[in-house]
């Protein structure tokens, strides 16, 4: 199922963030947004998320746009941003578990703890979350990605506060997403150390400054 | 149906971990009660009179206190986003949110409502009737008080601009929630100011998951 965005506007705050973009990703793809800061990364994924409407432009899936059916779209994407979107006072397993019981339809006790075991957190099932460090906090939610059954991924930094190890087990799970068909965006101000099929230079699609 | 059952047990969660904060609505709701005879004087018939006015008065205070956090905390966390990218509908998910809020601070604000009433020397005769119009309520000023918490996002000292958005839209809850209580007490038939209650209840329930949730994608943009 491709995913498609043509002649994308963004404006924040009254500014012109970028101009005339399109992007496709098609099964299999791994799109790598770069760019200098402020160029519009974060803007592209949120948009793609659809958590803001794009200023012109329209996104759509092969079977129509994303506007007709926002829901079935949200049962098509995951996204992390740069909040983790944890609860302090829950444990890793309950962070995980909630996020999994939002969607249809239900996610196994097995996948979850799997899930946890993946990125290395499983002796934390039962850790309060704010007992948990940035990079521990930040793999949490990462694990969020292997309990929904998304095909797009829309990844925001997603190396930040992470070691070597957690790094590679990163780029092991986007290899199996990407073998089995699903795609991934992912905005970045480092070098991955994953082949990446398509690339995006944010600063070709810089507006023109407002006159 | 997901969306509501996942969200309303996360919510009940995460109060039952930080009951602090449930508890200290509770007590600022029963302290403002008792403020009043110290400036008031201590006349018994005085007090049971004005005892219905106080006590939702100072349920409508107790409430906007707690209506700060309501989406704050899951706004600065990133939570607020994840749910409104979710497959199910955010109305929904906010529907849960304000019920959860209902039954951590509506709930308990009634139940501690006739301890306030003994207090005051209020009849217990009337507490039925207070009660009942606390129950029809207490729901909207969660309701009501939602869409206020979900346009002040982001702002700066948004529990004050809060406060100032919300008060003057639970005024008709107040009147009528006071002249139920007043009805019995005088020994008059409750039942019109309980159906207009029950009215705003309704209206409100119809309303408010959707506009907050508009509110919320609005803050979210």
């Amino acid at each position: 199922m491709h995913f498609s965005g043509t002649d994308l506007s963004c404006m924040r705050g009254g500014r012109a963030v970028f101009d005339r973009l399109s992007v496709t990703l098609a099964p299999g793809d791994i799109l790598t947004l770069t760019g200098r800061n402020g160029s519009g990364k974060t803007s592209l994924l949120r948009l793609m998320a659809g958590l803001s409407p794009p200023a012109a432009g329209a996104f759509s899936w092969q079977d129509g746009p994303v506007t007709e059916d926002p829901e079935r779209h949200f049962s098509r994407i995951a996204y992390i941003g740069h909040a983790d979107a944890l609860k302090p006072v829950l444990t890793a397993g309950e962070n995980l578990r909630h996020w999994a019981a939002m969607r249809e339809p239900a996610v196994s006790v097995e996948r979850i703890s799997s899930a946890l075991a993946t990125f290395g957190l499983a002796p934390f099932t039962d850790t309060a979350a704010r007992y948990l460090s940035a990079g521990q906090r930040r793999r949490l939610a990462l694990a969020r990605l292997l309990t929904v059954d998304a095909p797009l991924w829309l990844l925001d930094e997603p190396t930040i506060a992470l070691d070597a190890d957690s790094r590679a087990v990163l780029y092991d799970v986007l290899k199996q997403h990407r073998d089995a068909g699903g795609m991934a965006a992912i905005a970045t101000n480092v070098a991955l150390e994953i082949e990446a099929t398509r690339t995006l230079d944010m600063a070709a699609f810089a507006a023109e400054p407002a006159a | 149906m997901t969306g509501f059952s996942a969200t309303l047990r996360r919510e009940l969660t995460l109060t039952l971990r930080q009951a602090g904060d449930s508890a200290v609505i509770v007590m600022f709701f029963v302290l403002v009660a008792i403020l009043f005879p110290f400036g008031l004087g201590p006349d018994p018939n005085l007090l049971a009179r004005i005892a219905p006015g106080i006590i939702w008065v100072a349920a409508l205070l107790a409430a906007m206190l707690s209506l700060d956090r309501l989406f704050a905390a899951d706004f600065e966390d990133g939570s607020l986003e994840q749910l409104a990218l979710s497959p199910s509908p955010l109305s929904v998910t906010v529907a849960a949110k304000l019920a959860a809020h209902w039954l951590t601070t509506g709930l308990p604000l009634m139940i501690a409502a006739p301890l306030i009433g003994i207090l005051y020397n209020l009849p217990t005769n009337v507490f039925p009737v207070l009660l009942l119009g606390m129950a029809l309520g207490t729901p909207v000023l969660s309701l009501i008080g939602g869409i206020g918490a979900a346009l002040t996002l982001g702002a700066r000292r948004g529990g004050v601009l809060l406060s100032l958005l919300v008060l003057p839209l639970l005024v008709p809850v107040l009147i009528f929630g006071t002249a139920a209580a007043d009805a019995a007490l005088g020994g008059f038939s409750a039942k019109s100011p309980l159906l207009l209650l029950g009215g705003i209840l309704l209206g409100s329930l119809a309303i408010a998951p959707i506009a907050t949730a508009a509110a919320i994608r609005q803050a979210l943009e």
